[in-house]
């Protein structure tokens, strides 16, 4: 049976040390690579006629776009607008790896825990940066809910903070861990298929049925793949909230 | 403006802080010194990386997941800010502008057109009202002057059938008087003839001749008898 973690192994393609580092170009950067350069195309040439009555294509890069705006419209509101183009790379850069994982061989970058953490750190580092620069000492009143008497603020300050600090773990563990899982029961269900039809007899009909449950499988993991970069894209609206208005 | 840039300088902080971590552990398993030169360095370090990849394919083949192996972490750490970078940098120029221009210019559209519509309605709904007005102005001048020849027709013709009456009583009285002094003369001529024909029967009968004068005042002398008798 195939070891179901294999997937997940990085391999150099194009060998590369920097300055002492190993920058290879590897299976994962490949990937990536082919996320941006789709995703950069498909946007590009669907716009290319900047139609009145759009196209095909063209509705579907406008929905795309839509659905990000009223994510943001939603969540941050009007002033969000500066974040349009960070929420929009974040949500297509982890959409396109996601749904590149689901082709068969392929490699997916946002089953690795460094990717979704530096995405949730750079995140979590820029509501930081741009909360203290835009609020001063004023952001730290963050942690301190409206209205609590002052006895119940030595309580409610830690969990505050502790929750604040925790979410780029949990921003990056619930995609990386979301994905690695998918792909892994994915591969075991696939190969008990391959090792009960290999047994012969018997097993060469009852090997179809882990097949037929991979099928379901698939399109669920399809969901999935959707739904984690909809959640990543909507709690970091949710987080870049936090720079624009303070609740007291 | 200021922010645009910041995710990008966020990033390049996170290669130094990706980075420094594994180099370090490499470091250590080789024993390399970090005060040694730059050459030294990178010479130590090419072979430190193929004793990483080894001990990193010995360490997945025992189970342990690809994901926690560090040595892989700098590739990932600097291929994702390139392409992030980029797509970043694309997005925020060209792609985003473009796509709320052409959404922008529609919904412009759209509302031109909307706007137009709606002039239009109203302009044609103040036709619509002129011409009611129009309409209605006809009607009444149409009635008043229908009254007006209603009118005329009525004095015309009250006029014509008095002027009728007049004439006609005038032509009835000159026909009447006509006929009065045709009678009269005709009484006249009458009494002369009767008054020759009395002298011509006198003159036959008696033969004397008469004054044909005196006849015919007794004539008419008898003819007034008469006439008083009657």
């Amino acid at each position: 049976m195939a070891d179901p973690i294999h997937q997940f192994v990085i391999e150099p393609i194009i060998p590369l040390s920097i300055g002492g580092y190993d920058l290879s170009f590897t299976n994962s950067a490949l990937w990536m690579t082919i996320a941006a350069g789709l995703s950069l195309t498909f946007l590009t040439s669907a716009m290319k006629r900047k139609a009145l009555v759009p196209g095909r294509a063209q509705i579907f890069a406008e929905m795309i776009y839509q659905f990000v705006a009223g994510m943001i419209r939603e969540n941050i509101g009007p002033k969000g607008r500066e974040y349009f183009p960070l929420v929009f790379t974040v949500f297509v850069i982890v959409l396109m790896g996601n749904m590149l994982g689901m082709i068969p061989y392929s490699f997916t970058f946002t089953s690795h825990i460094i990717v979704t953490g530096i995405l949730a750190l750079l995140i979590f580092l820029l509501v930081v940066g741009i909360g203290i620069y835009r609020h001063g000492l004023h952001f730290f009143s963050l942690f301190i809910p409206p209205g609590v008497p002052a006895p119940m603020l030595l309580v409610l300050v830690p969990i505050e903070l502790l929750s604040f600090l925790v979410r780029p773990i949990t921003l990056s563990v619930r995609l990386f861990a979301n994905m690695m899982a998918g792909h892994i029961v994915l591969k075991v269900f696939a190969g008990f298929s391959t090792a009960m039809l290999g047994m012969g007899g018997i097993g060469m009909v009852l090997g179809f049925i882990p097949a037929a449950f991979n099928v379901a499988l698939i399109s669920l993991e399809l969901l999935i793949a959707f739904l984690q970069a909809y959640v990543f894209a909507l709690l970091t609206c949710i987080y870049l909230k936090d720079t624009i208005e303070i609740h007291h | 403006m200021n922010f645009l840039r910041l995710p990008a300088l966020t990033l390049v902080g996170f290669i130094l802080i990706g980075i420094s971590a594994p180099q370090a552990a490499d470091m250590h398993v080789i024993g390399a010194d970090p005060a040694a030169d730059a050459d030294h360095v990178i010479v130590v370090d090419e072979q430190g990386q193929v004793h990483a990849e080894e001990h990193g394919d010995g360490h997945e083949s025992s189970g342990g997941l690809p994901q926690f192996n560090p040595s892989s972490y700098p590739s990932q750490i600097f291929w994702l800010v390139v392409v992030f970078s980029v797509m970043y940098f694309f997005f925020s120029r060209r792609t985003l502008p473009e796509i709320s221009g052409v959404i922008e210019n529609r919904h412009q559209h759209i509302q031109s057109d909307l706007d137009s519509a709606e002039k239009l309605r109203q302009e044609a709904e103040t036709v619509h009202k002129a011409y009611d007005e129009a309409l209605d102005k006809a009607r009444t001048k149409a009635s008043d002057l229908f009254a007006e020849v209603e009118r005329e027709i009525k004095e015309k013709s009250a006029a014509q059938f008095q002027a009728f009456l007049e004439r006609s009583s005038k032509e009835v009285k000159s026909a009447e008087a006509k006929i009065e002094k045709a009678k009269s003369e005709a009484f006249e001529e009458m009494s002369t003839v009767a008054a020759e024909v009395a002298a011509k029967a006198a003159e036959k009968i008696i033969g004397v001749s008469t004054d044909l004068q005196k006849a015919k005042s007794i004539i008419d002398a008898l003819h007034k008898n008469n006439k008083k008798a009657a």
